[in-house]
């Protein structure tokens, strides 16, 4: 009978204990082990003390202690390694981010362009050496990194801010320091209206603003052509009397194909419609008028000449400028080329890692939802 | 101001002679100090769980012959080594508190 009521009485024990570790969240594999290492202990403690009355089994029991009370104790054991995990995820996933960061500027460094890349500035474009099946490599690069930041939010059950201001500010501070040393932040567009600044490598600033005098060169070559151009293809006009220079093999050059073969493209590469066969084709290419203002194609694409060429040299002030301007003036405009874009990058970073957060939040009500079921199962009825 | 990891340098010392499940180290504690120092035998399973997760235990699972699997602790190097840095602190926190309070017989003196 003794044994009878021993079994009963450990078996509540277990059951209560059961239920309050499942209320804190210790589940699976972990609460098996506990129930078992518990069970053990009780059935020799009862071996040893061979109760001979209730009693004397319910003083052995209370001797085991409070299973609320070893509950509480044995959650917090479990969380404290835990949170030191939570923590380094991130921080590890930061310093991965600060390699790949630094790998690339690195790379921006060792790689530069061969001649005739095809890039008119002479600097490789790093999104084609890396992403070099082009934009489906570029966006399943984005995808991953956010799916990568969702799960470090997932993993770390709380709203990540600290880790993404302290990255964004090492990176932006990184980022200053390194383009200080190495590269001149030469802005695009007037000096208080710049559109964005590009670090020119300090080697290669006289390469760049040659560059961009050659430029202005082609440019001025295109505004004669396309003047000579307005006065041979009209109505009035014989396809006899139209320069070399204003067609492409047994075709005709439209304003638009004109600039796009002086900008480097092979005739061959020209879409049909800036090389029509036919003169009436190409007579209308350049004397129609599609606009409000009542210029012809001609018109328009001559009016546009001046108006590039004024960027590029603003540019090339830009560039000219920026090497006589004290280190000081330098690292602010470095600071000022690098602080948004980095800011935003690291603001959609944590955006995704908050999104994985509201993810935990939401299988975490369905996880309480499920325990307060087991729990409701578990509790004896008329308890 | 006390000596706050009392219970962590109870059952590190307890494993300090070999191998033993939970109730053991219990055991252990309660017959070693004679009974002085009595607590909730369930106490030691947090304690054992966290040094576990520390490094400073290690556990396996023994099969028992017509039983379920024990889960018997040890003692690790690193739990050898700060047991003798907790006794070593104990030390120094008993002697100052003797210090203060002095022995019997200082006190008759």
């Amino acid at each position: 009978m003794l044994e009878s009521i021993d079994t009963y009485l450990v078996k509540q024990y277990l059951a209560e204990l059961k239920r309050e570790l499942v209320i804190r969240s210790v589940l699976g594999a972990r609460l098996e082990h506990v129930m078992a290492e518990v069970a053990d202990h009780l059935a020799e403690a009862m071996e040893a003390a061979v109760p001979d009355s209730e009693e004397e089994v319910v003083r052995v029991i209370r001797q085991f202690g409070d299973p609320k009370r070893m509950a509480t104790q044995l959650s917090a054991a479990y969380e404290q390694p835990e949170s030191k995990r939570r923590f380094l995820w991130p921080l590890a996933f930061l310093i991965v981010a600060f390699v790949v960061f630094v790998s690339r500027v690195f790379s921006f460094a060792l790689f530069t362009a061969k001649p005739g890349s095809g890039d008119p500035n002479g600097f490789v474009i790093l999104g084609h050496r890396f992403l070099g099946n082009g934009i489906w490599s570029g966006t399943l690069f984005l995808f991953f990194c956010a799916v990568a930041f969702a799960w470090f939010g997932f993993r770390s059950r709380r709203p990540l801010l600290g880790q993404f201001v302290a990255g964004a500010a090492l990176l932006i501070a990184g980022q200053t320091i390194w383009y200080a040393a190495t590269s001149y932040p030469v802005g695009a567009g007037a000096r208080r209206q710049v559109e964005w600044y590009e670090p020119v490598p300090r080697g290669q600033i006289d390469r760049h603003i040659a560059t961009l005098e050659s430029d202005i060169a082609r440019e001025q070559e295109i505004g004669r052509l396309l003047v000579a151009g307005r006065t041979v293809y009209t109505t009035q006009g014989s396809p006899t009397a139209v320069p070399a220079s204003l067609k492409v093999g047994a075709g005709y050059l439209t304003p638009e194909g004109l600039r796009e073969v002086m900008g480097g493209l092979r005739p061959d590469e020209l879409h049909p419609s800036l090389r029509p066969s036919s003169w009436k084709e190409a007579v209308t290419a350049w004397t129609d008028r599609p606009y409000e203002t009542g210029a012809t194609f001609a018109d328009e694409a001559i009016a546009r000449v001046p108006r590039d060429i004024e960027f590029v040299q603003l540019q090339i002030d830009q560039a000219n400028w920026v090497r006589t301007q004290p280190l000081s003036v330098q690292i602010a405009l470095d600071l000022r080329m690098v602080g948004l874009r980095t800011a935003a990058i690291s603001g959609m970073a944590m955006a995704a890692s908050w999104g994985g957060w509201l993810l935990w939040l939401l299988s975490r009500t369905f996880e309480r939802l499920r325990r307060r079921l087991m729990v409701r199962q578990m509790t004896p009825e008329g308890a | 101001m006390g000596y706050k990891p009392t219970l962590e340098a109870l059952v590190l010392g307890a494993l300090w002679e070999g191998p033993l499940h939970g109730y053991r180290v219990s055991l252990a504690i309660r017959t070693k100090s004679e009974d002085a120092l009595r607590m909730g035998d369930n106490q030691i399973y947090p304690t054992l769980h966290r040094l576990e997760a520390e490094g400073l235990v290690v556990a396996e699972w023994q099969q028992q012959l017509g039983k379920p699997s024990r889960k018997v602790y040890s003692l690790t190097g690193s739990g050898r080594a700060r047991l003798e840095q907790l006794r070593k602190e104990w030390e120094r926190y008993a002697a100052s508190f003797i210090a203060v309070i002095g022995t019997g017989s200082a006190s008759h003196a």
